[in-house]
């Protein structure tokens, strides 16, 4: 009898197991064009087509170690096909790869990219890659660094 | 011209999609100069209001799909829910509807604008013809003319009046022309404009004083037999034409406002306190009296003149007063005149040769008097009233041809009977 609860708890553990680790293959969060997207005085940007909105005041500090640096700019987001945002901007020396988490975006990765700073930076979705375009450089990046091309 | 700048576009066209392969494009930006471009060219479609307007907005529309087929996958994405084709496929539609929409006005406001300007030429000219009426009449009313002046004064009248006729239903005719033929296809808001049309250039009463100086131009004259059947013609083509607009004058008078309210203003306009509402007048029925007025006026006075042509000349017949009782009047006085054996000749020869068949017959062939075939029937009974049993001309024919044929037989044909012998030889 006990041997037949205790199959019977396993059972059932198993299908309580199985179900709560339901997972979706092969999904792609990939936006077709970058967001370009203003700066407000709060720091916040907002992209309304995709429902989004947050503080750049942490990467501005990061980049320019000034939070304030990035008001009245304009910065450039692009999610890739595996869904880790990609954000620049003028005058950046790097590209930061962001991963959605619950309420929030944590630093992935920082893909240095230029050691002057980006002039007319540009991010294209070029599956599997993000593709980050500055006058006539083309440099491919991945969540973690830079494929192609060249450093500026 | 426009071959020539299709060409040069179209290079243009194909530097700038060159350029473009050369340079890197960010994915942003084919958007925005896609989305750009395609609202600047539909607002500026949506506004256009002319035919070459739009056509140079054609080109560009062109343009802009030539210029972004190599990016139609890419906008098909960043357009979601649209795509590149159904953008572009707006874009025509709305260019279609705009160009056909523009082209109408177009037409339309420029034969709008014609005609406008044509009622107004025909406004002007009525009033002036009505000012030289006028005058016409001042100078008939004088007693002091030679018979000749007399004459000339009637033709010029005549013609003024004739002249009114045809301006007033060209008139007409300029209003109606904008809105179509069938007036029951005419909507109530075109209907109400007409109305509105017809009430400021005057329509109706110029109609009905067009058609009571008609019937006064015959009350103040004496016209010659002959000319009765210019005059005839003229009511009757007036007549006609107003048969034909009636109907739809009446509707376009009751649907604007003078008479849409329901009730009719006297002559100064307004109602008299405490008088009772007048009773409701369809629109155009004094032209109806007036018409009624000027037929009968008409009549009177041909029937007259004919019963005078009869009584001159010492002969009585049944008084006449249209068509079938002048017949049946004629056709009574042959009958007595067969029965008793009178001589006809007076009235076959001074009256119905001299006058009647002279002077009445173009008068008297009109459909509305007596009509063609009931005058070939009437002079044809008349003619046989004084034609001898024997036509003279019949034996005089007879006669030559018998004396021509003996003659022939006298000379050629006959042999001579005393012919002496020949002397016999020895």
């Amino acid at each position: 009898m006990n041997i037949f609860l205790r199959i019977l708890l396993m059972v059932f553990a198993a299908a309580v197991f199985s179900a709560c680790g339901l997972t979706i293959e092969g999904v792609h969060y990939g936006w077709p064009v970058e967001s370009v997207l203003s700066v407000g005085n709060q720091n916040l940007v907002e992209d309304g087509h995709h429902g989004l909105s947050f503080s750049v005041a942490q990467i501005a500090e990061e980049e320019f170690k000034d939070s304030t640096a990035l008001r009245g700019q304009t910065v450039r987001l692009l999610r890739s096909d595996e869904g880790y945002y990609f954000l620049t901007a003028k005058g950046f020396k790097n590209v930061y790869v962001m991963k959605p988490g619950s309420g929030q975006l944590s630093l992935k990765s920082t893909i240095a990219v230029s050691s002057v700073g980006l002039k007319e930076p540009a991010l294209n979705q070029r599956p599997p890659y993000i593709e980050l375009l500055d006058g006539n450089s083309v440099i491919r990046l991945t969540r973690d660094d830079m494929v192609e091309g060249k450093k500026q | 011209m426009r071959q020539l700048s299709r060409i040069a576009y179209l290079f243009t066209l194909l530097f700038a999609s060159a350029s473009l392969l050369l340079a890197q494009q960010s994915d942003y930006a084919i958007k925005r100069n896609f989305d750009t471009t395609y609202k600047s060219i539909f607002n500026r479609v949506e506004a256009a209001n002319s035919i070459g307007a739009l056509d140079s907005m054609k080109s560009e529309m062109d343009s802009l799909e030539l210029r972004n087929l190599p990016h139609a996958d890419f906008l098909d994405k960043a357009l979601y829910p649209d795509t590149f084709v159904d953008r572009i496929r707006s874009l025509r539609t709305l260019h279609s509807l705009t160009y056909e929409k523009v082209y109408l006005i177009q037409t339309q406001g420029l034969k709008v604008e014609e005609l406008e300007t044509k009622i107004i030429y025909l406004t002007g000219k009525l009033d002036t013809l009505t000012t030289q009426r006028d005058r016409l009449l001042v100078e008939l009313q004088e007693a002091k003319k030679t018979n000749t002046q007399y004459r000339e004064i009637i033709r010029r009248l005549q013609a003024n009046l004739q002249a009114k006729d045809r301006l007033i239903f060209a008139l007409v005719d300029s209003i109606f022309l904008p809105y179509g033929k069938d007036s029951a296809q005419i909507s109530d808001l075109h209907r109400e404009a007409i109305g509105r049309k017809l009430e400021k250039a005057n329509v109706l009463t110029r109609v009905e004083e067009i058609a009571g100086e008609n019937a006064a131009f015959l009350s103040v004259t004496q016209l010659q037999p002959k000319d009765y059947g210019s005059v005839i013609d003229q009511y009757q083509q007036f007549s006609n034409r107003w048969k034909g607009l009636r109907e739809k004058i009446t509707a376009a008078v009751l649907a604007g406002s003078k008479y849409g309210t329901g009730a009719i203003s006297g002559p100064s306009g307004k109602a008299k306190p405490g008088a009772p509402a007048p009773p409701p007048e369809t629109p155009g029925a004094r032209v109806d009296s007036l018409l009624l007025l000027w037929e009968s006026r008409l009549q009177t006075m041909i029937w007259d003149g004919i019963t005078k042509e009869f009584t001159t000349k010492g002969i009585t017949v049944d008084p006449f007063h249209d068509g079938p009782s002048f017949a049946s009047s004629i056709r009574n006085y042959m009958n007595t005149l067969k029965a008793s054996g009178q001589d006809a000749s007076t009235f076959v020869n001074d009256v119905w040769k001299a006058r009647i068949d002279k002077e009445w017959r173009e008068a008297l062939v009109k459909p509305g008097v007596l009509g063609s075939a009931e005058y070939a029937a009437l002079d044809r009974e008349v003619s046989q009233l004084t034609r001898p049993a024997i036509d003279v001309k019949f034996i005089v024919y007879s006669v030559i041809v018998i004396l021509l044929a003996l003659a022939v037989w006298w000379f050629f044909i006959r042999k001579p009977k005393n012919v002496a012998p020949a002397a016999k030889k020895p």
